[in-house]
């Protein structure tokens, strides 16, 4: 009982959030709705970036994978938070700069507006595919999460699937909906802030009931030298394959909207550098303390039987319920759904801001600001409500799924959004190419071809698709910068 | 030699791994502290701004 209160006060305050900036006056504007006038500080903007980009990932299949494969994890551990250096250092201040030069507000739309001010007739076709593609995607994205929140509801609550994908449908549709950009930045630092805590806390809980540290250190070499060891114990071909699957899904980090928003939306430039220092804390945590969780999980627990569903993914939900008193354990769970629903808020947000620039291009354009704030409420719940669909259909696993649109969102966007902001020789048309060759190829890798070694032919197939449509197509881009601007602005 | 070396009771080359994997907060503040003090806050590498 005193764990569902905890839970159930958690979820309330997410809400509160939302209706406070519901009540905001400019909340009534899109662009403040959607990426917050550009004004987001350094310390919720890194939070919210790396919140997310958690997702249902790092307390279920993360832990999942500590469980199993080990400290092995700490190869993808080192490629994904060196990426986000690159990431903050190199990509950011030149999306941001560029982005306040075109008004651009989604990955999309930067796209779109890159060509539309350049007077190419393909930026409307760059802005239908991509909307496509985003639709895609982060709907299967949405889903995902939504099925981990129905699981984490599922085992730690003790509450019914079905009743708990509804409820957290609800509640994510309606702070998001209400509070914007806004609502979604300050949720998602208040449930960073819970995935840091639980991130250290549940390890310390873990290695003492096995009896500190030295204890589980002498077990786990002992009884599961694999687990300890960078190579899994697995052989060279099988630790290659699956180092280069992993690496090629760490990459696809360079794509996507939901994240790279953020940094369209930072207050200035000149805190990105900042933000980056309190992004590698935040990353470091996330990528290395759920592979100790799974590693400590495994040498209290023994086996996967003992966890619910005999599922290694479930370790950190069952320990949290195992090991903390009933309302410390409602505030960790929070800390784990924290993770998804942070992911999901995002998602619903970009989704809608992609399909309002939709609907002014192709139905409306004349459409009034307020019109355009309730129709993106509407669409946020729709939206919700389809991920609760599919949550309720399961169509694969949690990993599964998320893969699928992680390394989909990560080629067909990621690719040629980087292009575009570092090689001139991009063209509109190499924009499209690796919009349909990303969206294709990852849907044909996925399901029909070389599937066990998805997602690593999809990123070569795509960069000479798109290098080749620009070698035909495009001559030197012309650089412009509108007059007067600098760096700051 | 490294390979069989143990540090806090684990495989080196593990703990290595995970020191490595957080030493990159102390790269990413060092070239914080490079950027305040020489770029005003832009990014830059070591002090020196591209554009």
């Amino acid at each position: 009982m005193m764990l569902s209160v905890t839970f159930g006060i958690y979820l309330l305050s997410l809400i509160a959030i939302g209706v406070y900036f519901y009540f905001q006056d400019d909340a009534t504007l899109p662009r403040e709705y959607l990426i917050a006038d550009r004004n987001v500080g350094p310390w919720p903007m890194a939070f919210s970036q790396i919140a997310s980009m958690a997702s249902g990932w790092t307390f279920f299949a993360w832990v999942g994978i500590g469980f199993t494969l080990g400290f092995f994890g700490f190869w993808w551990a080192f490629i994904t938070v060196a990426l986000y250096i690159l990431l903050y250092r190199y990509l950011a201040p030149k999306f941001r700069r560029q982005s306040e030069e075109l008004d651009s507000i989604t990955m999309v739309d930067h796209l779109s507006r890159f060509y539309e001010a350049r007077g190419s007739e393909m930026a409307s076709v760059i802005r239908l595919i991509g909307g496509i593609t985003v639709l895609v995607f982060l709907t299967a994205y949405v889903g995902a999460q939504i099925i981990a929140v129905g699981d984490a509801a599922d085992i730690g609550l003790g509450i019914d699937y079905t009743t708990a994908i509804v409820v957290g449908g609800v509640a994510v549709a309606l702070y998001t909906g209400l509070g914007g950009f806004n609502a979604s930045v300050w949720t998602d630092f208040l449930q960073g802030i819970l995935m840091v805590f639980l991130a250290f806390a549940l390890p310390v809980a873990l290695i003492a009931n096995i009896g500190g540290w030295g204890t589980f250190a002498s077990r786990a070499t002992t009884e599961y030298p694999n687990l300890v060891s960078l190579s899994a114990g697995l052989g060279t071909v099988d630790l290659i394959t699956l180092m280069a699957i992993f690496g090629t899904f760490a990459i696809a980090a360079i794509g996507q909207p939901h994240s790279l928003v953020r940094f369209q939306a930072i207050e200035s430039e000149r805190v990105i550098s900042k933000a980056m220092v309190i992004a590698m804390f935040i990353s470091a945590t996330r990528m290395t303390m759920p592979l100790l969780i799974g590693v400590s999980a495994r040498v209290l627990y023994e086996t996967a039987e003992a966890l619910p569903a005999a599922n290694p993914e479930n370790a950190a939900m069952f320990a949290i319920v195992d090991l903390f008193p009933a309302w410390l354990a409602g505030i960790l769970l929070a800390g784990v759904v924290s993770a998804i629903l942070s992911t999901s808020d995002s998602m619903l947000l970009l989704l809608t801001s992609d399909a309002i620039r939709l609907y002014e291009k192709y139905i409306n354009p004349d459409a009034s600001q307020q019109r355009k704030v309730v129709l993106s409420r509407l669409l946020v719940a729709t939206v919700a409500l389809f991920g609760v669909v599919i949550a309720f259909f399961r169509p694969g696993t949690l990993f599964d799924i998320i893969l699928f649109a992680f390394v989909g969102l990560g080629v067909a966007l990621g690719l040629p959004l980087v292009l575009l902001l570092f090689w001139d020789r991009m063209t509109a048309e190499g924009v499209v190419a690796g919009l349909v060759v990303g969206l294709g190829s990852n849907i044909v890798h996925a399901f029909w071809i070389a599937t066990d070694l998805y997602p690593i032919f999809t990123w070569p197939v795509t960069i000479v698709a798109i290098l080749g449509v620009c070698l035909v197509t495009g001559g030197e881009r012309e650089v412009t910068q509108p007059a007067g601007a600098t760096p700051e602005d | 030699m490294l390979a069989q070396a143990m540090l806090f009771g684990l495989p080196a080359l593990t703990v290595l791994a995970f020191l490595l994997v957080w030493s990159l907060l102390l790269v990413a503040y060092v070239l914080y502290r490079i950027d305040m003090e020489r770029a005003d806050g832009y990014i830059s590498i070591f002090g020196w701004r591209g554009e």
